[in-house]
Parts: C-alpha cells; sequence; structure tokens
C-alpha cells in the first residue's frame, strides 16, 4: 500500500521536475524538442515505480506539453495536426514507461528468485547437519525467522492437520508418507511468500524423513548385533554345558554297565549299581533338559530358519520312538499312522523334536501301567500328530497346580509348532488321559514320484 | 584277530578325551590322542590307526577340513563326533567321507556299537564276503535280485531294488539322503526328498515286520538312511 502512494507522489514530483527543466530549457529549444525531456522522465519514474506511476505521468506530461507548450498556450485546445503529434507522443511516453516498468519488475523477480533459492539451500545444507527430528525442526524454524521474520509452529505428528481460523496447515510431505505438518497464522504470510514456504514446507519433510530412517537402518543395526550377540552367548553356553554333561552322562552310563553288566554283579555292590543306575538315568534327563531350554532359547531369540522339507510322519513317530526306545521299554505303547497321511512338509528334526518330548511328558505324568497312544492323522487343514495317555487326565495336572503343563517340554513344543504356524493342542483323550496334539497347517501336497517303467 | 588296534581320537575337551579313553581302553583299544586338528592330521599319517574318533568343533582348524585333508589319502573308518541340532554339519562331514557321526550328550553303548561296527568293517573287508545281505527274517541276494521275507519271495520294482542295495552297500553305515537321491534316481534330483520318503515307506512295508517301528531300515531325520544288515560269509 505505502508503495503505491510513494509511486504515485514520485510520479507527481518527476513530472513537476521534468516540467521546470523543460521550462528552463524553453528559451533553447525549439518546443519540437521539449517533449524529449518528458520521456526521458516517464522512463525514469517507470523505472523507479512502476507501471501505474510511469503511466499517470506518461499523461501528465504530455497533457502539460498541450497546455504549456503547444499554442494556444495556456489551453488545451489544439490544432489538427498538433493532436496527432500528442497522441503519437501519448502513445510512446506510455510504450517506453511500461517497459522500462517491465524490466524493473523482472529484475525484482529475478533477485526474489535467486534469495529464495539461496535461503532454500542455506535451510537444506544446515539441515544436512540434523541428526534428530528435534534439530530439525529448531534449524528450520531459526531459518524461517530469518527469512520471512515469523516463527511457524511444527508438529510432528502426521495426522495432525487441522488449523484454526485465520491459520494455515502446510503438511510436511516427504515422498514416503506425511511426516508432520507446519501451522503459522495466515495473516503474517505475503502472498508472494507461499511458494518459498511449501519449499521450506518440502525440504524440512525430506530432512525428516532421512532421519526416520537413518532411524530405522540404527535399529535394525543394533537388532542385529543384539542376535548376533544371543546366538554367540548361546553357542559358547550350549559348548559349555554340554562338554560336562556328555562327560558326566557317559562315565555314569560307564559305571552302571560295569557295576551290573555280564551279570556278576557282587553282592555289596547291589545298591551301588543302583547308585549308579539313577545317575545315569537322572544325568540323561538333565542333558535331555538342558538341550530342551537351548532349543527353546534358540526359537526365542528370533532368527531360526527352519529346514523346512517332506517327511513322512510314520518316519518321524518311529524315530522318536527308537530316540526313547529302552526309557519306554516298560510301557504298553501303540502307534497308529493313518494309512492316507500324505507326506509332511516340516521341519523334521524339531517336529521329531515335538514328539520325543511328548513321549517324556507322558512319561513323566502317567503311571508305569499306563498305556501311550502315539498316533498321526490328516485334518481339514493339515496334520495332526498327538498322544494319548491313560494318566490322570489333564485337569488333574492343572488342579494340582501346575499352571504350564508340561514345563520346558512342552514349552518347546509350542515354540516348535508356533515357528511352523502351527499349534500345540492339550485336551482330553477320549478313554481318559491326557491328550496333546501337534496340529500343522499344510498348503502343499508332496508331487508323486516318476511312474516305474514296468520292465523286468 | 584280537591284535591291539588303535584308535586315533581327535578332541580338544580334556573331559571327553579321558572319558573315549576309558571307554576305549575297557575295550582293549589302543588309544591315541591329538587336541588339535593338526596334530590329528600328522599322528593320522605317523601312527596309522585302524579308526579315527573327530570332533568337528577343534580349537585350531574346522573338523570338517580335517577330514577333507585325512580323506586325501586314507580311507581310515571315522567316527564323527557332533552336537544335536547340527544336521547339515553331519550331512557334510557324511558327504566328506565321514563313516558315522555321534550326538553329544551320547551314550557308551550307542559309542561302542558304532566303534563295534566300523572296526568290523575294516576286519571284513578283506575277508571274502558273498552276495547276500540278511536283516531280520529277510535276504536280499545282490546278483540274483532275489528278496525273501521269512522265506517267502518278495517283489521289489528295481528303483525299490536299486535303493536297496545302495543302503545295504554301505552295511549299516548312514547314507546321506543326498547321496541316495542322486544314486537312485540320477543327478538333478536331490532336492526331491519325497521320493526317498515313499520308497522309504514301500520298502518298510515290504521288508519289516512292524513298518511303524521298523528295527532295520531306518531314517535318521534330517540325516539320512541306514540298513543295519549283516552281509553273509562266503559259503
Amino acid at each position: 500500500m505505502k508503495a503505491q502512494w510513494v509511486g504515485y507522489a514520485g510520479a507527481i514530483g518527476g513530472w513537476l521536475i521534468g516540467l521546470g527543466i523543460t521550462f528552463a530549457l524553453q528559451r533553447f529549444m525549439d518546443p519540437v524538442h521539449l517533449p524529449l525531456v518528458g520521456i526521458g522522465f516517464v522512463v525514469g519514474i517507470a523505472a523507479l515505480w512502476g507501471r501505474i506511476p510511469g503511466a499517470i505521468a506518461a499523461v501528465l506530461m504530455t497533457l502539460s506539453y498541450d497546455f504549456f507548450f503547444l499554442p494556444p498556450l495556456f489551453s488545451f485546445v489544439v490544432s489538427t495536426q498538433h493532436f496527432v503529434s500528442l497522441v503519437v507522443l501519448l502513445a510512446i511516453a506510455l510504450a517506453v514507461g511500461q517497459l522500462a516498468a517491465r524490466l524493473r519488475r523482472q529484475a525484482i523477480a529475478a533477485r526474489t528468485r535467486q534469495e529464495n533459492a539461496q535461503a532454500t539451500a542455506q535451510l537444506a545444507r544446515d539441515l544436512t547437519g540434523a541428526v534428530t527430528a528435534k534439530q530439525a525442526v529448531e534449524i528450520t524454524k531459526n531459518r524461517m525467522r530469518e527469512i520471512f521474520g515469523f516463527v511457524p509452529e511444527i508438529s510432528l505428528d502426521p495426522n495432525d492437520t487441522e488449523g484454526a481460523t485465520g491459520e494455515m496447515v502446510l503438511p510436511l510431505k516427504a515422498p514416503r508418507k506425511v511426516r508432520g505438518s507446519m501451522r503459522l497464522s495466515r495473516s503474517a504470510v505475503a502472498p508472494e511468500d507461499q511458494a518459498l514456504l511449501e519449499t521450506f514446507a518440502a525440504v524440512c519433510a525430506l530432512s525428516l524423513e532421512r532421519i526416520h530412517f537413518v532411524e530405522v537402518a540404527h535399529d535394525a543395526l543394533l537388532r542385529m548385533e543384539g542376535e548376533k550377540m544371543r546366538s554367540h552367548v548361546l553357542s559358547c553356553l550350549s559348548h559349555d554345558l554340554r562338554t560336562p554333561l556328555t562327560g558326566i552322562v557317559a562315565q555314569s552310563g560307564r559305571l552302571a554297565l560295569g557295576l551290573s553288566g555280564n551279570g556278576t554283579v557282587r553282592t555289596e555292590s547291589v545298591e551301588l549299581a543302583g547308585v549308579a543306575d539313577s545317575l545315569h538315568r537322572e544325568s540323561s534327563r538333565m542333558a535331555d533338559l538342558v538341550e530342551n531350554l537351548l532349543e527353546l532359547a534358540r526359537l526365542q531369540s528370533g532368527g531360526v530358519r527352519l529346514r523346512l522339507d517332506w517327511h513322512s510322519a510314520e518316519d518321524l513317530c518311529a524315530s522318536a520312538l527308537r530316540h526313547r526306545e529302552k526309557f519306554l521299554a516298560d510301557r504298553k505303547l501303540s502307534v497308529d499312522v493313518d494309512d492316507r497321511l500324505a507326506l509332511v512338509w516340516c521341519d523334521g528334526v524339531l517336529v521329531e523334536r515335538v514328539i520325543v518330548n511328548l513321549l517324556d511328558n507322558a512319561h513323566r505324568h502317567t503311571p508305569p501301567e499306563g498305556g501311550l497312544r502315539l498316533w498321526a492323522r490328516p485334518t481339514s487343514t493339515g496334520v495332526a500328530i498327538g498322544l494319548d495317555d491313560q494318566g490322570p487326565g489333564l485337569r488333574t495336572q492343572v488342579e494340582s497346580g501346575e499352571t504350564t503343563v508340561g514345563g520346558i517340554g512342552l514349552s518347546l513344543c509350542r515354540a516348535i509348532a508356533r515357528a511352523h504356524g502351527g499349534l500345540l493342542e492339550v485336551s482330553d483323550a477320549p478313554g481318559g488321559g491326557a491328550r496333546v496334539e501337534l496340529r500343522l497347517v499344510q498348503t502343499q501336497r508332496a508331487p508323486e514320484p516318476p511312474a516305474e517303467e514296468v520292465s523286468e | 584277530m584280537n591284535e591291539a588296534r588303535t584308535v586315533l581320537v581327535i578332541e580338544d575337551e580334556r573331559a571327553i578325551l579321558k572319558l573315549l579313553r576309558d571307554v576305549l581302553e575297557d575295550e582293549h583299544l589302543v588309544v591315541r590322542e591329538a587336541t588339535t586338528g593338526r596334530m590329528g592330521l600328522v599322528e593320522a599319517a605317523s601312527r596309522r590307526p585302524d579308526l579315527v574318533v573327530l570332533d568337528l568343533g577343534l580349537p585350531d582348524m574346522d573338523g570338517k577340513d580335517v577330514l577333507r585333508d585325512l580323506r586325501n589319502w586314507s580311507d581310515i573308518p571315522v567316527l564323527v563326533l557332533s552336537a544335536r541340532g547340527a544336521e547339515e554339519e553331519k550331512v557334510v562331514a557324511l558327504d566328506l567321507g565321514a563313516d558315522d557321526y555321534l550326538v553329544k550328550p551320547f551314550g557308551v553303548p550307542e559309542l561302542m556299537a558304532r566303534l563295534r561296527a566300523l572296526l568290523r568293517r575294516r576286519e571284513g573287508a578283506t575277508a571274502a564276503k558273498g552276495p547276500v545281505y540278511k536283516f531280520g527274517d529277510a535276504t536280499v541276494d545282490m546278483v540274483t535280485r532275489f528278496v525273501t521275507k521269512a522265506g517267502v519271495e518278495i517283489h521289489v520294482t528295481p528303483v525299490e531294488f536299486r535303493l536297496l542295495s545302495e543302503l545295504l552297500r554301505a552295511e549299516g553305515r548312514i547314507v546321506t539322503q543326498r547321496h541316495l537321491l542322486r544314486e537312485v534316481w540320477g543327478p538333478g534330483h536331490e532336492a526331491n526328498t519325497h521320493y526317498l520318503r515313499i520308497y522309504m515307506g514301500h520298502l518298510r512295508r515290504k521288508l519289516e515286520d512292524d513298518p511303524a517301528r521298523p528295527r532295520h531300515l531306518l531314517t535318521e531325520t534330517g540325516v539320512g538312511c541306514r540298513c543295519l544288515c549283516e552281509r553273509a560269509e562266503e559259503p
């Protein structure tokens, strides 16, 4: 507003000065050349204050030339010949003034552009040093105070886009997503600053996104280091636990064999043989416990890759039973694998471990005369492998205070089931007793092997 | 036959070394010890043992490299000791030429059974053997391809016979599934483990008393298969 009045005043002032000079020159010059002074002033006024003051000066200059210097003097009346000259003069004054004004506008625009680019570049440069989102926000605010003279409110909540009346909200939009918003009073923003503001918002958003991904990468690295350390600790622990256990299990086994083997037990060592035998049994149990614990830790530390392959449930059951052959020698045990059962896509070693643990668990919780039934059958979504016992049943186990039925053995089974995307189900067996089953989902069937040529 | 046979134990853990020495000496075997892979290789070359027990986790070099070096110049039977859960390692060791493996912690009877089987095979290698293998009440004649169970002839398909003969040839040693698949179905079929599962099932149904609890045709999950059998002496 103010600038406009300065322009008008300048136009009038310029015109008056021009008029004075023209009067002064009147004596030495032919009146035909006098308008040149006026045109010079119009160009100057337009260049200094713009189009409208230029146009005003052009009109004033033309009229005053007519009034003061063309006969009849001090009258706007003109002859036809002079009228044409005046129109041409006005046209030239206007045109020259407008051209000068345009040059000025372009110069100003170029300077503004350069300043904006410099401000943006400066902001971007400052933001490269920011390592936290908070720093980025502070830097942006400081730069904006310098450039625009006001400080916006910057929120890092991408959903915070509602502005109060009279407020302007600029989303901080980065390539991947909106990272927050910038909120400022509408009245403080000049219309020509809008574009620069948006650029600032974009630069700030980009920096916030970079910081976000730096943090993500850093976290991933930390997690990886953590996993590496965990697995290192685990493998050291495995080695350190297994070595003495191997010694204890095997040496106690030797002792038990030596004392009771060959039927040459000396009478006084019957008791010792019993001790050696129970030592061996218990140390073997402890070794199993440690193996279960280590496996559970390995599964829970994440990063365990299942070694998926086709396995036959019959194979897995048979192999598990072979591991527990001696242990289960006194039990009535039946195996019931459904003939319709296809091959199972799973980590065989882990599933075998589940079966072994189910056998151990049942062995521990059921009386010696109770029979066991190991079974496998297809389900609507895959396969179920389970063990029924004839023990006191599940309810009794829960009631007797075993809140986590089965302890570490079954915890491991659960972890293995989960790793396969399956589940471990504990229920009552049809004939009383407990049933624990591993349910695995199967999404594909094993292809048939090629048919054999019948040529023999 | 009972002249002192030598067993070289390559193991870095003193406790296990002591244990193996005790057990082996109970069996009247001469025990040589090496606590590093390099020492083990030197001992193996200079003492010419009848059997090597090799721990895969050695301080100076990978047990598998020891095995590779050893196999370059020797076919001494090697029993590998490895941790539970390290199935891949076992498979690699077996493919490199280990004869059998034992998982720590192991029982003495298990250890002795493996050792005896390996030593027996080494001695038996020189004796004349007939073409007939026996396990349970089944017999397999490798020349006539005649298979019987409880005296009755059993029909086996050509693929079944190829699988059976691969297992029998190993004489109780474990054969990795990769090896079986390559030998029976041909190169390029190493990943088709389902073939192996299906055909092992067929063989068990035909030759085992109770296919759900096999005694001879065994699968060791994640590693391979073995057939506990005997080879009849040449009459």
